[in-house]
């Protein structure tokens, strides 16, 4: 009796546990992406970062009346680094500098920020889905796989773009339950936001909604359901707008080329590369418990959003198989798709465990599995944050910066195409070919004579900076070039500047 | 076919995927026994130096010993010596694999190393049968498929059985023990009660660490079941007990009980104090991680959950009996992987639960479903198997046996202490030659992680001689040694003359110092 009393004071069902539950889960999410919080932008893919921290920092110098005019010169000069996408969290971070001044880490605080609100609305749709209990486990798979922790809080478009993603995927599973007119905007709202954010979102947000509208609406009511045809229009509006300008004045034709690689199709490097990342990103067992969980979605309910994300997902892979086999963060996605595909599994494995274990035993057992599981993770993302300390960096780009004296013409191998210098050094420069960069090309079929494009790339320059010396030492041309026609101007062991004014 | 098992609280027989069609089983069945079995025989003649391979060779050079021992006209001084070289190998369990395989080398004419993989893979599907009839009594024969293709297909064990260890041999007996010990409570006949004892017998006898798994299963399950006062009365339960203690005592304490204190002496009391650092934990998940996938681990935990109380015990003893073998061994349990091998067939066993109830479900959709996904499962299959191909075919060793045939043929023929791979075990093996094994810079780290302390400056030659004894010769291969060990390389180049020298090789003369 005394059991049955415990059992009912204890787990009869109350909502307040579950939002002290996710408030808790929310906060340790936050808390754990803003571990090492001022450590510099160098852990995950420096030179994506540094280029929305260089953009950002030339949008804020507009407002800075008071910095040296060369500084201030400068910082607009080597903020225009181009557009990838529209500059939604440069504009953001940049705006938050006039008023706290300019910190890098504020951006990550941001992408910290969106991946967490991303949490809330995958709890809430996995909820809808499934069960409370459901969405917990998903969230805390979301929050705390390791390569989530540490790609969430970079200074990229990513995080944001997830975040809106889950959102909209939320705002589409609410339509398709009540049809209503406020879910209808509220997707369009999202989805074209996470579009424009960043646009490889349409192949998960449009994958989703196709699923929908096949699987679970029919296709013939929906050509005849105008709310469709709004969703569909707030979807491409904003990004419509966005990319014809881009396209007319020529700033996004180039991000398409060196993309598409239809052959590596063929190639079964392509397909273990693909999982190997997919493994990364989320863990073996997670992705592949997804994977049964589709299966056991419910046919017209749960399954077409799952299926039409998994298939925007490949769909994604296919299009962009050089980039998607070399850069880690086009998987960001495939972290929350994965943790919303085991809520069908998550349900009915749960349903079977409280069936089977009506005691509180069994259910702190599991609790603590789950808390034991979330410190692991935790444990790992921290250790690989802690594990080096970038701050020096700040110090030798400055060094390099002042000995080539902010305004030189320089061409340069260095790390992340001269992003540090220009971020650190304050000296912009031109990039010559990394050996990555080479192997792109031959991929594309170009032919490139080495000799010819580098006489070409340094005439009218002032300086070559070497500082990635294991692509110098691959390159025996240029290296032979540059010691036989050239002086040196600055030597250590950590750099390299030739002097090009002098042969 | 049957195809309700343990359900006293359902009375409707569970649908299974599996268990719809009788060629669809068997298909699967087959194919899942084609695919470890044939990975296991991949490149079968390469020598056994991918893995664990001091270890290896060791039983190899057993076996050769017991080979050359039995071999009617060999030559005398060649078994004299093989004898020789297969002593000066400690062996703390009784050679049970390696007397397989030296018998089988004298039906096949010839000390052939590969006959080894035969065997283990022999001992691993059998295993694998014992898995099958137990979980698919626990579960259903869904779940027993998922825990048999976990079991066969899991890289770290395809790798790992393909070694020549007394573990494949152990989880076999301890499986076959699982499954008697299974029958035993569900009929409580003699016949189960004097196989379960029997069978667990030769598990510990095996490889002592199987008590760590079959003990608390035994207990718990049975206190579990019966309650303390039926078990404690009960016979069959003392007489199966006895029959797993008085099959391995026999060796352990009364042919051999100088292994046990030496184990327990060199491996587990120096490292007890390592339980108190976190560190030690972090490093155990890490490597399960690594080899197991942790959140597979923590689904297999949780999935004992969706047992019958008495088989949720059983799992529970199980793990029970991994984390106790884990923290008596502490700085084996992940510096030598091939102490988690249990771990595999604890897992697929654990995982059988919740298999049983997804497929169950999975059963129920429509046939394009079923089709498709036993289509992606057995691609998955087949990828497992494959990425675990890699690391089977990415090296050829066949090269390595004829280098320290030469290198034995430069040493000349005088005691010899030296830094090679392996603790000497390729010179002892291929090279016919035993040496002193000199500690490698990691072998004094792990002392240090004792509670030992060493005094190794090149001032004070104490240790050193310690180590070098009444040697002749000190011969190095592993070069990078002589700079993790600075006073080594100090005294050698300053107090001794070059003997011999090659591109991967030095001999040094110990007896004519400068």
């Amino acid at each position: 009796m005394k059991k049955a009393l415990i059992n009912t004071i204890i787990f009869r069902e109350r909502p307040w546990m579950w939002k002290v539950a996710l408030v808790l889960i929310l906060l340790a999410g936050f808390a754990i992406r803003i571990y090492d919080l001022t450590d510099l932008p160098l852990d995950f893919n420096p030179t994506r970062q540094l280029f929305s921290a260089l953009k950002a920092r030339g949008m804020y110098y507009r407002y800075v009346t008071d910095a040296p005019v060369w500084q201030r010169e400068a910082a607009i000069r080597l903020g225009d680094v181009g557009n990838i996408e529209p500059p939604v969290l440069e504009t953001i971070v940049a705006q938050t500098y006039r008023l706290t001044g300019e910190h890098l880490w504020i951006a990550r605080v941001y992408s910290s920020l969106f991946w967490i609100l991303g949490g809330l609305a995958l709890f809430l749709l996995i909820r809808e889905l499934a069960s409370n209990g459901a969405a917990i486990i998903g969230t805390l798979v979301y929050l705390f796989v390791p390569f989530g922790i540490i790609a969430s809080r970079v200074f990229m478009p990513d995080p944001l773009m997830v975040a809106l993603i889950i959102f909209s995927l939320w705002t589409l599973f609410r339509w398709q339950n009540t049809s209503k007119w406020k879910w209808v905007i509220l997707f369009g709202l999202f989805g074209g936001l996470a579009i424009l954010v960043k646009n490889v979102a349409v192949f998960m947000v449009v994958g989703a909604f196709v699923g929908v509208i096949l699987g679970a609406r029919g296709l013939k009511r929906s050509i005849r359901d105008p709310q469709v045809w709004v969703m569909g229009f707030l979807l491409v509006l904003p990004t419509a707008i966005y990319t014809v300008f881009g396209t007319v004045s020529g700033s996004l034709v180039d991000q398409l080329a060196l993309r598409f690689f239809p052959k590596m199709w063929l190639d079964p490097a392509f397909y273990f590369r693909w999982q190997n990342l997919m493994s990364s990103a989320t863990g073996f067992g997670v992705w592949m418990a997804g994977i049964v969980g589709v299966f056991l979605a419910e046919k017209r309910r749960e399954r077409p959003l799952l299926l039409g994300l998994w298939i925007g997902y490949i769909a994604f892979g296919f299009t962009f198989p050089y980039h998607f086999t070399t850069h880690d963060y086009y998987h960001l996605p495939v972290i929350p798709i994965a943790a919303l595909s085991l809520a069908p599994l998550l349900k009915v494995v749960i349903t079977r465990f409280f069936e089977r274990n009506p005691g509180w035993f069994p259910r702190l057992v599991l609790v603590m599995l789950v808390i034991f599981g979330v410190a692991v993770q935790s444990w790992y993302a921290r250790a690989r944050l802690a594990v080096t300390d970038y701050r020096n960096e700040a110090f030798f780009w400055a060094e390099i910066g002042d000995k080539l004296g902010h305004d030189a013409s320089v061409i340069g191998l260095t790390s992340d195409y001269g992003y540090r210098l220009a971020y650190w050094g304050w000296q912009g420069s031109s990039s010559w070919y990394s050996g990555g960069d080479i192997a792109l090309r031959y991929l594309a079929g170009e032919n490139i004579d080495l000799a010819q494009k580098f006489t070409e790339d340094v005439a009218g320059k002032q300086y070559f900076l070497v500082t990635v010396f294991s692509d110098f030492n691959d390159q025996p041309v240029i290296k032979d070039l540059l010691y036989s026609h050239y002086p040196i101007y600055a030597e250590t062991d950590e750099y390299l500047i030739f002097d090009l004014q002098n042969p | 076919m049957k195809t309700v098992q343990n359900y006293p609280d359902n009375d409707q027989v569970p649908h299974t995927l599996f268990g719809q069609s009788r060629i669809l089983l068997y298909a699967c069945l087959i194919i899942l026994f084609a695919l470890g079995i044939g990975f296991r025989l991949l490149n079968l003649t390469n020598p056994p130096l991918d893995i664990h391979t001091w270890r290896q060779l060791a039983s190899a050079s057993f076996a050769r010993g017991m080979y050359y021992e039995m071999l009617p006209h060999a030559d005398p001084q060649i078994r004299q010596q093989a004898i020789q070289l297969a002593a000066a190998n400690v062996h703390d369990e009784p050679t049970i694999t390696e007397a397989l395989v030296a018998v089988s080398y004298l039906v096949a004419g010839g000390e052939y190393l590969w006959i080894f993989r035969l065997w283990t893979t022999l001992f691993w599907v059998i295993g694998g049968m014992a898995l099958f009839a137990l979980v698919r009594r626990m579960t259903s024969v869904d779940g027993a498929i998922v825990a048999l293709g976990y079991y066969l297909l899991l890289p770290f064990g395809n790798t790992t059985t393909r070694c020549f260890l007394p573990e494949p041999l152990m989880v076999m007996w301890v499986l076959l023990a699982l499954f008697a010990f299974y029958r035993w409570v569900e009929t409580q006949t003699w016949k189960w009660t004097i196989l379960t004892g029997l069978l667990a017998g030769l598990a510990v006898l095996t490889k002592v660490f199987a008590v760590f798994p079959l003990a608390p299963v035994i207990i718990l399950v049975n206190l579990t079941t019966f309650g303390l006062r039926r078990t404690v009365t009960n016979l069959k339960f003392w007489i199966t007990v006895a029959l797993a203690g008085v099959v391995p005592a026999t060796y352990y304490i009364f042919l051999a009980p100088e292994s046990a204190g030496g184990y327990l002496g060199f491996w587990v009391l120096p490292f007890l104090g390592r339980l108190k650092d976190i560190a030690f934990y972090i490093s155990w998940l890490h490597h399960l991680n690594g080899s197991f996938n942790l959140a597979i681990v923590l689904m297999a935990v949780a999935s004992t959950f969706l047992l019958e109380k008495r088989w949720r015990v059983m799992c529970l003893g199980l793990w029970i009996g991994y984390g106790l073998l884990g923290v008596s061994v502490p700085e084996l349990i992940y510096s030598h992987m091939y102490y988690n091998l249990p771990l595999v067939a604890i897992i697929a066993i654990s995982l059988g639960s919740i298999s049983a109830l997804v497929l169950g479900r999975l059963s129920e959709q429509g046939r394009l479903w079923r089709v498709l996904f036993i289509g992606i499962a057995l691609v998955g299959a087949g990828y497992s198997v494959f990425m675990s191909r890699k690391e089977v075919v990415a090296v050829d060793y066949r090269l390595e046996p004829q280098k320290w045939q030469e290198l034995a043929a430069r040493l000349p023929h005088a005691p010899t202490v030296g830094i090679t791979e392996e603790y000497g075990m390729l010179l002892n093996y291929y090279g016919w030659r035993s040496i002193r094994a000199y500690p490698y810079s990691f072998d004094q780290d792990m002392g240090r992680m004792a509670g030992h302390e060493f005094d190794v400056n090149a001032d004070n030659l104490d240790y050193f001689n310690g180590h070098v004894g009444n040697s002749s010769y000190f011969v190095i291969t592993m070069l990078s040694e002589l700079d993790s060990q600075p006073y080594l390389k100090k005294i050698l180049y300053d107090h001794y003359t070059i003997y011999d020298q090659g591109d991967w090789y030095i001999i040094f003369d110990l007896t004519n110092p400068k």
